[in-house]
C-alpha cells in the first residue's frame, strides 16, 4: 500500500492543481510519483479529450442552452468529471483574471466561447493569452471595446488591460504605468471590436465573431511605456510583457491561485509578498521561458514553497463543491439536475460567468461569511452524509476492512485519511472523538452491525467535511 | 422495394416550422424528436432546460404550422420527462416517448392524456438501459433501442417482449451506444450505431445487412450519428449530429449529398414572434450582413419522412423542423 505522506502529498497537490480526487485516483497518481503526476497535468493532451457527446446527448442544453445556467451547469460538471483538472482548474484561474459577465452580455453562449478559449490556451503563452482575450467578443463588450473608436477612444478596455490583467496599478511602492499610457493603449485598440450578430429570437442565441476594423483603428502614433510607434493593439501588448510589473503580477496572481491565500489584488502596489524568494523565482521562469505559463507552473508545483503550503488557501465555491462531488463520485458522468450544483456554487458566494466585478471575486477569507459558510457545511455534509453516494460507499466498505471491530482511535485515522486525507489540529481530533465516545465498540461484522457502522461513518464523514481543515484547500 | 430510379434526385429546402418558445407560446424548445401520425398530424418532442419544469413537453401540430396543444412537463412524475429521448405513434393514435433517464416509455392518448408508463430497468429480456430510439412496425409492434445493453428488442404494442438482437462491439451486427432507429418499407431496420460512427441495415428479423458511413467529418463520413429514416424509394437520410447535418446515401449505403441547413425567412411562427417586437428585433437584423449562420443545423437530432416522401429535419439547436423534398429533373 502507497504510503500515507506520499498520498497527502499528491491529495495536496491534485486539491490545488486540480479540484481533489478520489482515493482510487490519489492511489494512481501516488504510484506514478510526485514529479511524473506534475507533468501528466502539465500535458493534459496525455488524457483522454473530454467526452462531450455524452454530456451533449443527455443535457442538450449543456451546448445550445441560450439561458446563462446552461453553461454554469456544464462547466461545474466538467471540473468534476474532467481527467484533464489542470486544464480545467486553469480556465477558472483564468477567468478571475479576466473576469467577465454574462449579465452585461445578454448572450449567453458566448460565455461558454470564451471559456472555450481561456481552456484552450490555459497554459500557453501570456502573450498569446493577452493577444487573444483582447479579441474576445465577451470580453470587447464587458469592457466597451466595441464602443472605442478612432477619434472617440473609450478608454475601458485599455485600463483594465493594465490594471487587472497585465501589469497591475504599481509593485513596490510605485505606479507600473501613467495615465497617459492608459489613454495611448487605448488607442492602439481602436478597431477591435465584433461583427454584427443576430438577435436571440426566433431561432435561438448566436456568437459574436471578432472583427478589426482598420478604418476604424488610431493609425497615429502613440507613447507607451517609454517606447514610441504608430503602435497596433499586438504592439501594446509585445510591450507590456517585457515588463517586470507584468512577471510580478502573474506571478503574484498564479501564487495567490495555487499557494497560499494573497491579499486583493488592488493592494499588490503597497504590500509586498507573503514570499518574496518564491515570486522571485516564478518571475525568473517566467523571462527564462518568454512568458510561458506552463514552465511557471512546472516551477510552483515542484517547489518546496508550494509542497510546504498545506491547508493555507480557503477553498473556492467551485474548489469546495466540485472536490465534494469528486470525493463522493456523483456527476462523474450526465446525471439530470446538475444545476442544483451549479446554483449551490452562486448561494457560497461564487456565481459563475458572473463575477461581481471585472476586478473579480475577492478570495481567501473573503469566502467566508456566516451564510456561506453554512451553505458550504451542508452542502459537503449533505453528500458525504448519502450511503448512497459510490464514493462514500467505497469509502465505508474500504473502513470495513480494518474490523470486524475497532476502536475509535483506529476508524477516525482511517476515515480522516480516506476523506482526504484531512489533517486537522489536536483541538479537532478531540471533537471528533467525543462523537465516537458513544460508541463503546465499533463493529462491522454482521449485517445488522454494518448497518450501524454506515451510521457511525456517514455521521463521523459529516463532521470531517464541517471542519475548519476541510474547508482550506 | 423499388429500385432506384435512374435519375439522381435533387433535394430542396421546402419551409420551416417552429421558433424558440415555451408553452404556451407556439414554438419548440430543444426540440430532440417528431413523430408523424397517420392522420399527418406531429408529435414534436421537446427536452430543454431541467431547471425550469415547463422545458420538456410534446407540442402537437400539424405540417401547416398550426399549433394544437402541448403536454407533459419536467420531472419524475406520471405524464413527466427527464431526459425524454424519441417519439413514435402507434396505429391507433396512442403516443409513446421513450425517457432514458427514467427508464421507461410513457403512453399517452392523441390528447396527450397519459394512458400508462412501462420500463424495468436491467438486462433480461425485456428489461433495458437508456431506451432510446423507437419505432412501430407494419404489424404494430414496437422496436425499442435499447442503447446502454447495445441492443434492438422487439415489444408488442402493450410492451411484451418479443425478440431482441444486437450486443456491444464495434463488428458486423454488433452496436456502440446506439440512439435512432427506422423501418425501410420492406420492414428492414435501420439503426443509428452512435458511438461507432455509422448506420446498420438489419432485416427484420435481426440479422446484420449493411454498414453505412465511418468515422469523420468528410462527404459520406459521419460522426455520432443519431437519426435515420428511409424514404419511400429506399434513399436513406441520416442526421450527422456531430457534423451539424444531413446526409443522403442510397439504397446500397453510396453517398448521395448532404443539407447543412435552408432555413430562409420565417416559419409561421417566428413571423408572429417577431411581429411582436418588430422595432427591436428588425434593428438588430438590420445591420447584418451574412445570415448563413441562422440558416444551418445546429445539433439535428432526428430525421423523418411523412406520408408525403417530404424529409423533417429535427433542427434542435435551433427550436424548428426543416423540410425538404426530393426531386426529379
Amino acid at each position: 500500500m502507497t504510503g500515507y505522506s506520499e498520498i497527502s502529498s499528491i491529495a495536496h497537490l491534485l486539491r490545488r492543481a486540480g479540484f481533489g480526487a478520489s482515493r482510487e485516483d490519489l492511489e494512481h497518481y501516488s504510484d506514478m510519483g510526485y514529479e511524473a503526476t506534475v507533468e501528466e497535468l502539465l500535458n493534459p493532451e496525455l488524457q483522454p479529450d473530454y467526452e462531450d457527446d455524452l454530456a451533449y446527448r443527455y443535457v442538450p442544453y449543456y451546448r445550445m442552452g441560450t439561458g446563462i445556467p446552461s453553461y454554469q451547469c456544464y462547466w461545474m460538471y466538467r471540473m468534476i468529471s474532467t481527467r484533464r483538472p489542470l486544464e480545467e482548474k486553469m480556465t477558472l484561474f483564468w477567468h478571475h483574471v479576466f473576469a467577465t459577465s454574462h449579465s452585461k452580455l445578454n448572450r449567453n453562449p458566448q460565455m461558454n466561447k470564451q471559456l472555450k478559449l481561456l481552456r484552450s490556451f490555459a497554459m500557453g503563452n501570456f502573450r498569446t493569452i493577452l493577444i487573444e482575450i483582447s479579441k474576445d467578443p465577451a470580453m470587447i463588450y464587458w469592457l466597451d471595446n466595441c464602443e472605442n473608436h478612432n477619434g472617440a477612444p473609450n478608454e475601458n478596455y485599455g485600463r483594465e488591460l493594465l490594471e487587472l490583467f497585465s501589469m497591475g496599478v504599481g509593485m513596490d511602492q510605485e505606479f507600473n504605468y501613467s495615465e497617459d499610457d492608459v489613454k495611448e493603449c487605448a488607442r492602439a485598440f481602436t478597431g477591435w471590436t465584433m461583427a454584427p450578430q443576430l438577435p436571440r429570437y426566433p431561432y435561438g442565441d448566436y456568437c459574436w465573431d471578432f472583427e478589426y476594423r482598420t478604418d476604424d483603428h488610431d493609425h497615429g502614433e502613440k507613447s507607451f511605456l517609454g517606447e514610441t510607434g504608430r503602435f497596433n493593439g499586438d504592439d501594446i501588448v509585445d510591450i507590456i510583457v517585457r515588463q517586470p510589473a507584468t512577471a510580478r503580477f502573474l506571478s503574484r496572481h498564479l501564487y495567490n491561485f495555487f499557494v497560499s491565500d494573497e491579499p486583493q489584488v488592488p493592494s499588490w502596489q503597497t504590500t509586498e509578498p507573503q514570499d518574496p524568494e518564491a515570486i522571485k523565482a516564478l518571475e525568473e521562469e517566467y523571462f527564462r521561458s518568454n512568458g510561458d505559463v506552463r514552465s511557471m507552473l512546472r516551477i510552483l508545483f515542484n517547489s518546496d514553497f508550494f509542497k510546504n503550503a498545506s491547508y493555507k488557501k480557503v477553498k473556492s465555491p467551485a474548489e469546495l463543491i466540485a472536490g465534494v462531488m469528486r470525493l463522493v463520485d456523483d456527476y462523474t458522468t450526465p446525471k439530470p439536475n446538475s444545476h442544483e450544483i451549479a446554483f449551490a456554487a452562486a448561494y457560497m458566494g461564487q456565481d459563475l460567468l458572473n463575477p461581481p466585478t471585472v476586478e473579480g471575486w475577492h478570495t481567501g477569507k473573503e469566502w467566508i461569511d456566516s451564510g456561506a459558510l453554512v451553505e458550504r457545511v451542508n452542502f459537503a455534509a449533505d453528500r458525504v452524509g448519502d450511503i448512497n453516494m459510490p464514493g462514500v460507499r467505497r469509502i465505508v466498505s474500504r473502513l470495513a476492512a480494518y474490523g470486524p471491530v475497532m476502536d475509535a482511535d483506529t476508524l477516525l485515522d482511517h476515515s480522516l485519511e480516506l476523506a482526504g486525507p484531512v489533517e486537522v489540529s489536536s483541538d479537532r481530533r478531540t471533537e471528533l472523538m467525543t462523537y465516537l465516545e458513544k460508541y463503546k465498540e465499533i463493529k462491522c461484522g454482521t449485517s445488522e452491525e454494518m448497518k450501524n457502522f454506515e451510521s457511525i461513518v456517514t455521521g463521523l464523514l459529516r463532521l470531517i467535511v464541517a471542519s475548519r481543515e476541510f474547508q482550506f484547500a | 422495394m423499388t429500385l432506384l430510379a435512374k435519375a439522381s434526385p435533387s433535394f430542396k429546402y421546402s419551409y420551416t416550422i417552429g421558433n424558440q418558445a415555451v408553452p404556451p407560446a407556439h414554438g419548440f424548445s430543444g426540440p430532440v424528436s417528431v413523430a408523424v401520425a397517420n392522420d399527418g398530424l406531429l408529435y414534436v418532442l421537446c427536452s430543454y432546460y431541467e431547471y425550469v419544469p415547463a422545458w420538456k413537453f410534446v407540442v402537437k401540430c400539424n405540417m401547416d404550422e398550426d399549433y394544437i396543444k402541448h403536454f407533459g412537463s419536467y420531472g419524475e412524475g406520471s405524464g413527466q420527462f427527464t431526459w425524454p429521448n424519441s417519439i413514435a405513434v402507434d396505429s391507433t393514435g396512442n403516443v409513446y416517448v421513450t425517457d432514458e433517464w427514467l427508464n421507461r416509455i410513457s403512453v399517452f392518448d392523441g390528447d396527450g392524456n397519459l394512458e400508462k408508463t412501462f420500463g424495468t430497468v436491467g438486462s433480461k429480456d425485456g428489461e433495458w438501459d437508456r431506451p432510446s430510439g423507437i419505432v412501430f412496425d407494419s404489424e404494430d409492434n414496437m422496436l425499442v433501442v435499447d442503447s446502454l445493453n447495445h441492443r434492438i428488442q422487439k415489444f408488442s404494442r402493450n410492451g411484451e417482449f418479443i425478440s431482441k438482437f444486437g450486443e456491444f462491439g464495434s463488428g458486423k451486427g454488433q452496436l456502440n451506444t446506439p440512439w435512432g432507429i427506422n423501418l425501410d418499407n420492406d420492414g428492414n431496420i435501420y439503426v443509428a450505431d452512435w458511438r461507432n460512427d455509422r448506420i446498420q441495415k438489419f432485416s427484420p428479423d435481426g440479422s446484420p445487412i449493411l454498414q453505412i458511413g465511418s468515422s469523420g467529418s468528410g462527404h459520406g463520413e459521419l460522426t455520432r450519428p443519431s437519426g435515420v429514416a428511409v424514404d419511400s424509394e429506399g434513399y436513406v437520410y441520416v442526421t450527422d449530429w456531430g457534423n451539424d447535418r444531413v446526409q443522403v446515401y442510397d439504397q446500397v449505403g453510396s453517398y448521395v449529398e448532404q443539407f447543412n441547413g435552408d432555413c430562409h425567412g420565417y416559419s409561421k411562427w417566428a413571423e408572429a414572434r417577431m411581429a411582436s417586437d418588430p422595432e427591436g428585433m428588425s434593428a438588430e437584423r438590420a445591420v447584418v450582413t451574412d445570415f448563413t449562420i441562422e440558416r444551418v443545423f445546429f445539433q439535428p437530432t432526428t430525421v423523418r419522412i411523412d406520408n408525403e416522401d417530404r424529409i423533417l429535419v429535427v433542427d434542435t439547436g435551433r427550436h424548428r423542423i426543416q423540410i425538404y423534398e426530393k426531386q426529379y429533373n
